[in-house]
């Protein structure tokens, strides 16, 4: 089919070397590039975290001053998220997208282009910030006022470097839902579309409309600092809580942002290796979509202890528990996928499995942080803690590894090396529960967050913890080696790598033509549509 | 010139003409609800302190 | 040793359900977590909380154990490896309907107990007594305010100093290492106590696990809560909002105490002239700072020609500055007042040793002790600064109203205080306006 139009491939001049990535256009390139910026800020964080491991092995202060320890926990969290998590997600939907779609390209090239470069320049400005006077940002990635104003010449750098991420992000999503919205092959109806691409239009909607507000948050801050305006300083009539109402109307979201995307790549995965359809292909989509409203009004649950109304305190404690409910669906669709498949056991497939699992533990820990009574308890230990690392680690991280070795051999034209990649994920999935599972113990004994030193029975907790982390963070080295190996050669991959594997992108040949769809897929190849077998 | 722009010549894809400009057209949409809500919150912010 | 390390592995195993076996065997040596579950605590709150956790847990164990045994089975059963071929279904409604409807009623179960206990948390009414709760970077004030009298709360010195970097003090030989304080709060039990939480700097929150009580103390803002301590004892806890670079460092300890002894320690502190008293051996302590008493230190504004003589017995050792150690300030008479106008309310001298400690408390903080600013943060000198060597009006206008991240000190300081810190301000780090600020000029620039 399409492999007719790879022989009129290179009639464009295609530039060469360095240049050719600073100037693409192309969807592949730009989502190769998001991928490898998102893996090197993954062990840039990474190195954050170990740092912070290493500090709280025992108690005393052993490596580091205590404000630099507050700026490393700040800096991982906001280089994880943003730096990490967002442009890998952002990766695979340049790369995904237009394959899964039928479409030959992202809908505005150009701006896809700039969407990826601003990342760059943003973290370079973020992490210049270490070495400037006063130290980086130390406020945590929340940069609570008054606390972050204390920050020293950091503090303008911080803001205009969450100020690029976010135009990035921004324009990256309205990439998304213009190609899906307006590029879309004319037989694919929203409803027959495969749910990785559902969840990310959801996402991008998420994004369009809460990064503007975290930046409207911060430029508050920074008028407050600079320009005598008081949003959120008592003295001036401002309120510091009324910035934590605004982070958090981006932070909720902002947390699902980062997990809607995994929910897509898990549908995928799990209905490919479980060699079915996908169990309540309609279900799922709404599942998305409510969790996606229900984001936007519980954002106040992260501050239940800042002395709410008791009836704002009910309110953000009932929609809270509510979200469990679409959570608890998409388990027991994946579950139901699996029920009866013809399951088999590759990498991408582990990897979907101990989301769901893990996913699943994390998901449980906040039913109970939702319980406001309970929560006085919890809030700010390391109980919550555990709680996003089980939902952010083993859900978002996770998930993009199963990508990763799902969509290597399309992206590659070869296959990964398979026992290396469950080498990586035996030991991933093992140390990575040693390091977030004591936590929970932790947290429950009372030992708060963010802090350097602790009294001495946490030690042991603390210690496997730590071991955990290191573990963790070095057989993440092994995913490097597997991606590099797979790009350097391997088994050949076939057009449709995996046996149970359904979806337009699979239709492609492996390595996939460098204009994805230059002419439209047959219809054919959408009907039967994998997910309903109508 | 991009990828798009040069398939978009050749006219090898039906319809990628007007679907682009419709797709520009939606970016342009979205951008600026973005930069509504940008404003936004400095009004709904600047509203509120009014109120106390 | 080793059974009570397995006892507590067995905890661990019944109280989160999942186990990490590999990770229980390694908890080699040193003690293991006093507990590794929420505590049931002495207060009715964490009664309520304690409950609901452990409600809320074993529910989530139930369906943790139905969900996974559900995975396990299909991983262990439907594998292509063991031959199963998959069934093409992919669509229930009834399947669908069921379990959107039965995790409703499970969480509307939860939801109930949980409003109950949240219900229970807001009713602060009809206290028998109330304390106001300041957080400072990085330090706690605790203020009976019936009683009239406040002290602070810090980091005992042998665990700060164990904290330091490279101390080469072993953590686990100080006792209670980061858990102690210098001067606990006291409270009685079985009373109502009303907490009013506030902050004088940045963010901070007021956490002891066994009370589940944790507000946010937040600066320009009053947050209640309450506690009815249930049993005689030591209680710890510490900051929960991170409040900069030594948050980890500004430990809570209450200590409850039978009615009887709480007001034999109200009586003491009353008569023991600004030493704080610790509560177990009702002996004045030496260290840390002093106890406040509040008439004479809050009734600045009284109209007093000769306010500085007639200073309350306890009042004197109060106005000693913080940390105990400067050199006492003396009260007035013994020190005849420079040549100033006829019945001032302040002496150049009281005003530039007061002026000290509202600065060391209050402007230190931004400003640096030396008075030489910040120029990270922008905060700019108060050494050789154009406004305190410049007019003074300007100068009492801007300590007043307060400029960017300049606080408003109107609000929060007195005339007395603000005059005493703003002659201060001219007249130290190298300043010589010569200007004494009198309370009264605040008072008209007010």
């Amino acid at each position: 089919m399409s492999n007719t139009a790879v022989a009129h491939e290179h009639h464009a001049e295609h530039p060469g070397g360095i240049w050719r990535w600073i100037s693409t256009t192309n969807h592949k390139d730009i989502g190769t590039l998001y991928l490898f910026f998102s893996l090197l800020m993954f062990f840039v964080g990474g190195s954050f975290a170990m740092l912070i491991r290493a500090e709280l092995f025992e108690p005393g202060m052993q490596l580091m001053d205590p404000l630099f320890f507050n700026e490393m926990t700040t800096l991982h969290a906001l280089v994880m998220i943003f730096g990490a998590i967002m442009p890998a997600f952002v990766g695979l939907a340049n790369w995904m997208i237009p394959m899964m779609i039928g479409a030959p390209d992202m809908a505005l090239p150009r701006m896809n282009n700039w969407s990826f470069w601003l990342l760059p320049f943003a973290f370079l400005l973020l992490l210049s910030t270490l070495f400037m006077p006063g130290g980086g940002p130390a406020g945590g990635w929340t940069m609570y006022p008054p606390l972050m104003l204390q920050t020293g010449m950091a503090f303008p750098f911080v803001i205009f470097a969450i100020h690029l991420m976010g135009i990035s992000s921004v324009m990256g999503a309205i990439n998304v839902i213009a190609t899906i919205l307006n590029l879309r092959s004319k037989d694919m109806p929203l409803m027959k579309m495969p749910m990785f691409v559902w969840s990310w239009l959801i996402t991008a909607y998420l994004l369009i409309a809460v990064m503007p507000v975290l930046a409207g948050a911060v430029t508050m801050m920074l008028t407050d600092r600079y320009f005598g305006t008081s949003f959120f300083s008592a003295a001036g009539g401002g309120d510091p809580v009324l910035y934590q109402h605004v982070f958090w109307f981006f932070g909720h979201p902002e947390v699902y942002i980062m997990i809607l995307p995994a929910f897509g790549i898990i549908s995928e995965v799990i209905a490919t290796f479980s060699r079915k359809p996908l169990f309540g292909y309609d279900s799922m989509v709404y599942a998305i979509a409510s969790i996606a409203f229900l984001s936007f009004i519980v954002w106040a649950h992260h501050m239940f202890t800042v002395g709410m109304p008791l009836a704002a305190e009910l309110f953000f404690m009932f929609s809270t528990m509510l979200i469990a409910v679409p959570t608890g669906v998409k388990v027991f669709n994946w579950l139901a996928t699996m029920w009866r498949g013809s399951l088999s056991f590759e990498t991408p497939m582990l990897f979907a499995i101990a989301f769901v699992f893990l996913f699943t533990i994390g998901g449980f820990s906040g039913v109970m942080l939702a319980l406001v009574p309970a929560d006085y308890q919890y809030h700010q230990t390391y109980f919550v803690v555990a709680h996003f690392h089980y939902v952010l680690v083993t859900g978002a991280a996770f998930a993009i590894m199963s990508a990763v070795y799902y969509w290597l051999p399309k992206w590659t034209g070869h296959m990964y090396n398979e026992t290396l990649g469950k080498t990586h994920f035996w030991l991933s999935v093992i140390s990575v529960n040693v390091l977030f599972f004591p936590q929970h113990f932790l947290g429950l004994a009372g030992m708060p967050r963010r802090i350097p030193d602790y009294p001495v029975q946490f030690t042991d907790f603390n210690m496997m913890s730590s071991i955990g982390g290191f573990v963790f963070g070095a057989s993440q080295l092994l995913l490097v080696a597997g991606v590099i190996l797979c790009i350097r050669g391997g088994k050949k991959a076939e057009a449709r790598a995996w046996e149970g594997a359904h979806g337009l992108e699979w239709v492609l040949p492996s390595p996939p033509p460098y204009h994805s769809f230059s002419e439209p897929p047959p219809a054919s190849a959408i009907w039967p549509h994998p997910y309903r077998a109508d | 010139m991009n990828g798009m722009a040069e398939l978009d010549a050749q006219k090898r894809v039906p319809g990628l003409t007007a679907n682009r400009r419709r797709a520009r057209r939606t970016a342009l949409v979205f951008g600026l609800i973005a930069l509504a809500f940008y404003v936004g919150i400095f009004c709904l912010m600047h509203w509120r302190h009014a109120l106390s | 040793m080793l059974i009570k390390l397995l006892r507590s592995a067995l905890r661990g195993v019944m109280c989160m359900g999942l186990t990490l076996l590999p990770v229980l065997a390694f908890a080699a040596d040193g003690d293991m977590p006093s507990d590794i579950n929420m505590p049931q605590g002495v207060t009715p709150i964490s009664h309520d909380a304690w409950w609901i956790h452990m409600f809320a847990f074993w529910v989530c164990v139930g369906i943790g154990v139905v969900v996974f045994g559900l995975m396990i089975w299909s991983i262990v059963f439907h594998r292509k490896s063991a031959g199963h071929s998959s069934h093409h279904f992919h669509d229930n409604i009834y399947l669908e309907v069921t379990w959107t409807i039965i995790p409703f009623v499970i969480l509307i179960a939860l939801a109930i107990p949980a409003a109950k206990g949240l219900v229970r948390i807001y009713d602060t009414s009809e206290p028998d007594m109330t304390v106001k709760i300041t957080g400072f970077q990085w330090k706690w004030q605790y203020d009976y305010l019936q009683d009239g009298f406040s002290y602070f709360s810090m980091l005992a010195a042998d665990s700060n100093k164990a904290s330091r970097l490279d101390s080469g003090i072993d953590p686990a030989s100080v006792p209670h290492y980061l858990r102690d304080v210098d001067h606990p709060l006291v409270v009685p039990v079985g009373k109502k106590i009303r907490l009013l939480i506030t902050a004088d700097d940045v963010i901070h929150s007021w956490y002891v696990p066994d009370f589940a009580e944790k507000t946010d103390a937040i600066p320009g803002f009053v947050n209640q809560a309450w506690i009815k301590v249930e049993k005689p004892g030591v209680y710890r806890g510490g900051c929960t909002e991170l409040c900069g670079r030594w948050h980890g460092f500004m430990p809570i300890v209450v200590v409850a105490e039978s009615w009887d002894d709480y007001q034999k320690w109200v009586a003491a502190v009353k008569a023991g002239g600004g030493a704080y008293i610790n509560p177990h051996t009702l002996q004045p302590e030496q260290n840390g700072s002093p106890v406040v008493f509040a008439p004479a230190e809050l009734n600045f504004n009284a109209p007093t020609t000769a306010a500085v003589a007639s200073v309350p017995a306890p009042a004197a050792p109060a106005s000693r500055p913080k940390k105990s150690k400067a050199p006492v300030a003396k009260p007035a008479p013994a020190t005849p007042a420079p040549a100033v106008a006829a019945a001032p309310a302040l002496t150049m001298q009281t005003a530039m040793t007061r002026g000290k400690q509202v600065y060391d408390q209050n402007c230190a903080a931004c400003h640096m002790p030396d008075g030489k600013g910040n120029e990270a943060m922008s905060v700019p000198a108060i050494a050789g600064g154009p406004i305190p060597n410049g007019p003074l009006a300007a100068h009492i206008a801007l300590v007043l109203h307060g400029k960017g991240i300049m606080p408003a000190w109107g609000n929060i300081l007195s005339d007395k205080d603000l005059a005493a810190v703003i002659t201060y301000e001219r007249n130290a780090f190298g300043n010589h306006t010569g200007d004494l600020v009198q309370p009264a000029q605040v008072k008209a620039a007010r």
